[in-house]
C-alpha cells in the first residue's frame, strides 16, 4: 500500500476544450490563453481569483508556465510545469489537489494546449530526447509509429492478439465520436472492414491505429469543495490517484505499464473496485496501449484484453463505455492536450457536461494517462478515479 | 565482428544508449568494451512512412534484447524474424554514433 493521503475536500470543476483544428499558425500561447478564458467563462471567476497555474505543452518554444503568467497578467502564488505529455492530465490533477489541500493555492487552473504548424510535429519528434535522437530516429525516422509498431508486434505475438481486436477499439471510439463537434474525424464513419483495409504505416500499425496531430487545448479547475459549492459549479471528487515513472524498465519491449504496480493502491484509496467504474477514459495514442490499460488497471488479466474486447461493447451505451468522446483516435491529438483528454472527458461524464454523448448514469469514471517516449516506450503512467458530486 | 557497449568498471553493468554515469550504481567509471553483439530479436516492424523524405521505404527495423542486458533498436538483415537469435553489426554515422543491423546468428542454424 502506498500510504498516500486521500484527496478529501478537493473538487474538480469546469471542463473546457478549445476546439481542435488540423493546422494552426497561432502559437501555443493562444490556445492556452483561450483555455484560461474559457475556464473563467465556465466558472464565473475573475482572473485574479486564479492563484495557481499548472500547464503542459510541447510547443511553447523556450517558454514555460512562468512566462505565461506575464503573457496573461497573472500573479499566482503557485505554478507547475508538466512537460510529461500523455500523463500530464493526471499529474496536474494530483499536484493541484495537494496544493489546494495544503493551502498553497485556492483555485488552480490546469491547462494543456499545443499548436500544430506544418513542420511542428516532425521537429518535435527529431529532437524529442537525447536517446531518441541518437538511438531511435536514425532507424527510419518513423517517430512514435515505429516504437509503437514494435510494442504492438510483440503484444500480438505474446498474447495472440489480432488486428481486428485493436480494430474494435478504433471502431467503437469512432461510433462514440458521432455527435461530438470537436472530434475532427467524428463525421467519418469507420467500420471494421475500413479499419482492416487501411494502408500500412508501420506494420502491424495501419492508418486507423494512428492519431491525427492537431492543435487545441483541454483544461479544468481544482479548488476546495466548499468553494465549488459556493460558486454553484458542477463538481467531481477525486476518489484516488496514482502515478509511476519508468516502470518495468527491464522488460525488453513494453508489455505492461506502471498502472500494474499501483492499481491496488488506487482502488484501495478509492475504496472501490474496477467493477464500480461506470466509464473508462484511457490514453489512446495507439490501440495496444488501450489494451494494456484495460489489463493493468484490472479490468481483465494480463494478455486477456483481446478476449475482453471481443466480449464487451465499448460504445457509450455499451456494457463497457470507453473513451466516450471518441478519444484521440477520433478527436485528434492536440499535443499535450491529448494527455488531459482522459481527465477532462471523465470530468465531463460524471458532471453531466459532455460535448458529445453522455454515458447513461455515469457516476464513477477512471481516467488514465501514459506519456513520454524518450527511447522505446512511454515512461510516465498515471490514473485517477473521479466521482460526480450530487 | 563486434559492437562497443558502454560498461561500468565498478559494477559491470552494460548500458545503451550511452549515458554520462552508470545507470545502476551512478559511478563515473565508464569505459567502452567490445561486445559480441549477440541477442534475440523480440519484435519487428516494416516502416511505410518516414519523417525524412530520403528514407528508402519499405524498411524493416526491430527491437533486440542483447545477452548483455541492454535493448537496442536496429535495422534488420534479410530474413530475420522475431524470436531468432541475432548478431548485431555496427557501422558509424557522421557523428560517430554506432548504427546497428541485426543479422541471423550463423551459430543458430
Amino acid at each position: 500500500m502506498s500510504g498516500a493521503r486521500d484527496y478529501r475536500g478537493v473538487a474538480v470543476t469546469s471542463p473546457v476544450t478549445v476546439p481542435y483544428v488540423r493546422r494552426s499558425d497561432r502559437p501555443a500561447h493562444w490556445f492556452i490563453g483561450s483555455a484560461l478564458r474559457a475556464l473563467l467563462d465556465a466558472s464565473g471567476l475573475d482572473k485574479d481569483a486564479i492563484d495557481g497555474l499548472a500547464v503542459s505543452s510541447f510547443s511553447l518554444g523556450s517558454d514555460t508556465t512562468i512566462a505565461l503568467t506575464e503573457h496573461f497578467d497573472m500573479s499566482p502564488r503557485w505554478i507547475e510545469w508538466l512537460p510529461t505529455g500523455g500523463a500530464s492530465g493526471v499529474m496536474a490533477l494530483r499536484r493541484a489537489a495537494r496544493a489546494v489541500q495544503d493551502g498553497d493555492a485556492n483555485i488552480v487552473a490546469c491547462i494543456a494546449g499545443d499548436t500544430a504548424g506544418s513542420a511542428s510535429f516532425s521537429n518535435l519528434v527529431r529532437d524529442f530526447s537525447r536517446f531518441s535522437s541518437t538511438a531511435v530516429y536514425p532507424y527510419g525516422a518513423a517517430g512514435p509509429n515505429g516504437v509503437f509498431a514494435l510494442i504492438t508486434d510483440n503484444y500480438m505475438r505474446r498474447f495472440g492478439a489480432e488486428r481486428a481486436d485493436f480494430g474494435r477499439i478504433a471502431v467503437s471510439q469512432r461510433a462514440n465520436a458521432r455527435g461530438n463537434p470537436n472530434a475532427l474525424l467524428g463525421a467519418k464513419p469507420l467500420s471494421l472492414d475500413d479499419y482492416l483495409a487501411a494502408p500500412p504505416i508501420a506494420e502491424p500499425l495501419h492508418l486507423f491505429d494512428c492519431v491525427l496531430p492537431c492543435a487545441g487545448a483541454e483544461a479544468f479547475l481544482v479548488m476546495s469543495d466548499t468553494r465549488a459549492r459556493t460558486l454553484g459549479l458542477r463538481r467531481a471528487h477525486i476518489r484516488g490517484a496514482i502515478e509511476r515513472h519508468n516502470a518495468f524498465f527491464e522488460d525488453p519491449v513494453a508489455e505492461r505499464g506502471g498502472w500494474a504496480m499501483d492499481r491496488d493502491a488506487l482502488y484501495a484509496q478509492a475504496d472501490l473496485g474496477a467493477n464500480a467504474v461506470d466509464c473508462l477514459q484511457t490514453y489512446d495514442d495507439y490501440p495496444v496501449i488501450v489494451a494494456m490499460q484495460i489489463e493493468d488497471l484490472g479490468f481483465c488479466g494480463k494478455g486477456e484484453a483481446p478476449a475482453f474486447l471481443r466480449a464487451r461493447d465499448l460504445t457509450v451505451e455499451g456494457d463497457f463505455p470507453h473513451n466516450s468522446c471518441g478519444g484521440q483516435l477520433s478527436c485528434g491529438q492536440a499535443g499535450a492536450a491529448g494527455g488531459f483528454l482522459p481527465v477532462v472527458e471523465a470530468l465531463r461524464q460524471v458532471t453531466r457536461q459532455p460535448i458529445g454523448r453522455q454515458v447513461p448514469d455515469a457516476r464513477i469514471a477512471l481516467a488514465s494517462g501514459y506519456g513520454m517516449v524518450t527511447y522505446d516506450r512511454c515512461l510516465a503512467s498515471g490514473a485517477a478515479i473521479l466521482e460526480g458530486a450530487a | 565482428m563486434s559492437i562497443r557497449l558502454q560498461t561500468c568498471t565498478a559494477c559491470g553493468t552494460h548500458q545503451y544508449p550511452e549515458r554520462d554515469l552508470c545507470r545502476a550504481c551512478l559511478r563515473d567509471e565508464l569505459v567502452r568494451t567490445e561486445n559480441d553483439g549477440q541477442g534475440r530479436l523480440i519484435a519487428a516492424t516494416t516502416l511505410h512512412r518516414s519523417l525524412e523524405p530520403d528514407t528508402a521505404l519499405p524498411l524493416r527495423i526491430g527491437a533486440v534484447a542483447l545477452d548483455a542486458g541492454v535493448r537496442v533498436i536496429a535495422f534488420l538483415g534479410r530474413g530475420v524474424q522475431p524470436g531468432d537469435r541475432v548478431v548485431l553489426h555496427a557501422t558509424a554515422d557522421a557523428e560517430q554514433h554506432q548504427v546497428f543491423t541485426a543479422e541471423k546468428d550463423p551459430a543458430d542454424a
